[in-house]
């Protein structure tokens, strides 16, 4: 009988504990790694900045989950660049390999407006980190002149087991 | 102490999990851990055991096993699913199976020739217990956590650890080393093939580790463990059942409140400034998806903050919000996908333990 309310009161205290710290601390979705397995998996995009902007461009506020990467550049005139690194580390156990790459642009009709990236290191072993660029571009010998001159893209980069 | 050359075998691999945990860590769980269990278990094993009512345990170990995975994926209901990493080819699945499978029979075997003829000896069970759990989780990391990161830690890793340990340990003391090996490979066989994971947080797996745990407790107690010789004990047998079930209930429960499943959701209060509505400490229970108009109090979010205000105008979607005590009204008006929903009722005090924690764990406020 003891025991039993021993466990009830510690089951009890644990649950209220938890639960104030989840109200206390920030609730952005976290995939904590698969830890089920023995090794755990831990793949994700860590950082994504710009690194090179043209002037009076706006490289906006890109924005990243564990494997995709949003960001809305905004050109001024024919030659204007932003680039874009983007940064995945592997910091679980497991080595991984690149699955899919799937990037996505608004649909704007603006074709004076393209985009290029660098090549994604296809394996990414465990402890490892790359890097990868992408380059928003207004073409230099371009006469369309687009209202707006703002490219949004969003990529879904997910690496897999190797 | 009895079987004191396992207890030696098993200070060993502590000591070889420690030391890999720096060094070539991934040689170690693809090859070495495993190696050193299957010659731990060629070595070792030499026995058979006798079951009494060996088809009925059978068949209640495999509904438990089944019972355990389905508790699991459960937590994919509140946050969704996310694609399995894993290697689903037939080699990939081999050698995912093999790397876990082995340390599985071995440790659990371990278990149970450890704790079985010590089971008087609790300062023992404590010890053993207690190394399997730093065996399991990367203690040395936690050195270089913040407070709040290791405040999610041990919430995430450490308990779960600790609660699935007791119930092995328990299932080893009154049982055998059969049913926690059921239990934990057939969960891992369905981690390895199922193209689908939980996409869960550190919250639902700490608080879910715990729930499933009684619930995988109460069930054998009470299918195989059970003191069916008296009516007096069947009355207690009964009584307990009944407690651990509404303890369960509350606790899930309180859990699903705090995730937001419900209509209602709880926020603490840290400023003063919708006094004397509410104030700093106040637990304000706000509905979601209800109709807003002048004068409501919404509770919304702006760059990862949320804010309890109450609108003072509206237009085309748009709303102008401003506390109370305030002067002016807020910066940035608030988009309808900003809001969170409308301020229902408050409670005085009860946001106090939310703000002291996250004062000691020295959080940015959200």
């Amino acid at each position: 009988m003891k025991k039993k309310k021993i466990i009830i009161i510690t089951f009890l205290i644990t649950i209220i504990l938890m639960s104030v710290g989840y109200s206390s601390l920030a609730t952005d979705l976290n995939i904590n790694g698969i830890t089920e397995i023995a090794g755990s998996w831990d793949v994700k995009i860590t950082n994504v900045e710009a690194i090179n902007v043209s002037s009076s461009c706006d490289a906006g506020k890109p924005t990243f989950t564990d494997t995709s990467v949003n960001f809305s550049a905004k050109l001024m005139k024919p030659g204007d660049e932003i680039t874009y690194k983007v940064t995945i580390k592997n910091a679980g156990t497991i080595d991984a390999k690149l699955q899919t790459v799937i990037f996505t642009e608004e649909i704007d009709g603006i074709l004076a407006l393209n985009y290029t990236t660098t090549q994604i290191t296809p394996e990414l072993n465990a402890g490892e980190e790359t890097t990868f660029n992408i380059t928003v571009t207004y073409v230099k010998d371009t006469e369309e002149i687009p209202e707006k001159k703002t490219k949004t893209l969003t990529g879904i980069i997910e690496y897999v087991q190797k | 102490m009895k079987n004191k050359k396992f207890f030696g075998l098993f200070l060993l691999y502590s000591l070889i999990n420690i030391i890999f945990s720096y060094y070539h860590y991934n040689f170690y769980l693809n090859y070495l851990k495993p190696l050193f269990w299957l010659i731990f278990l060629l070595v070792n094993y030499k026995e058979k055991i006798k079951n009494i009512n060996t088809k009925n345990n059978f068949y209640i170990t495999i509904i438990v096993s089944l019972i355990f995975v389905i508790l699991y994926y459960l937590e994919g209901f509140f946050l969704g699913f996310t694609k399995s990493p894993l290697n689903h080819s037939l080699l990939g699945f081999m050698k995912n199976l093999i790397i876990e499978v082995i340390p599985i029979l071995g440790l659990e075997y371990m278990r149970y020739k450890m704790l079985k003829p010590n089971r008087h000896h609790h300062s023992f069970i404590i010890l053993f217990t207690t190394l399997i759990i730093l065996n399991e989780i990367n203690i040395f990391s936690v050195f270089a956590y913040s407070k709040a990161d290791l405040f999610k830690y041990i919430t995430s890793k450490i308990i779960p650890s600790i609660s699935s340990n007791l119930l092995f340990n328990y299932l080893s003391l009154n049982s055998n080393y059969y049913l926690p090996i059921t239990i934990k490979i057939i969960n891992q066989i369905a981690i390895l093939l199922f193209p689908i994971f939980p996409y869960c947080n550190w919250f639902i797996k700490g608080s879910f580790s715990i729930i499933k745990t009684v619930i995988i407790f109460l069930i054998l107690k009470h299918y195989l463990f059970s003191q069916k010789n008296s009516q007096i004990k069947m009355h207690q047998n009964t009584f307990a059942t009944l407690t651990y079930a509404l303890t369960l209930i509350f606790s899930t429960s309180l859990v699903f409140f705090m995730l937001g499943l419900f209509k209602y959701e709880p926020i603490a209060i840290l400023s003063n400034s919708m006094f004397p509505k509410f104030e700093r400490g106040d637990l304000v229970i706000y509905e979601k998806n209800k109709s807003i108009s002048k004068g409501s109090i919404i509770v919304y979010q702006k760059d990862s903050e949320l804010i309890v205000h109450r609108v003072v105008d509206a237009y085309n979607d748009i709303y102008i919000t401003k506390g109370d005590a305030n002067n002016i009204v807020d910066k940035k008006e608030v988009l309808e996908k900003d809001i969170k929903g409308v301020y229902k009722f408050h409670l005085k005090y009860l946001g106090y333990p939310s703000i002291w924690l996250q004062e000691f764990l020295n959080e940015e406020m959200k």
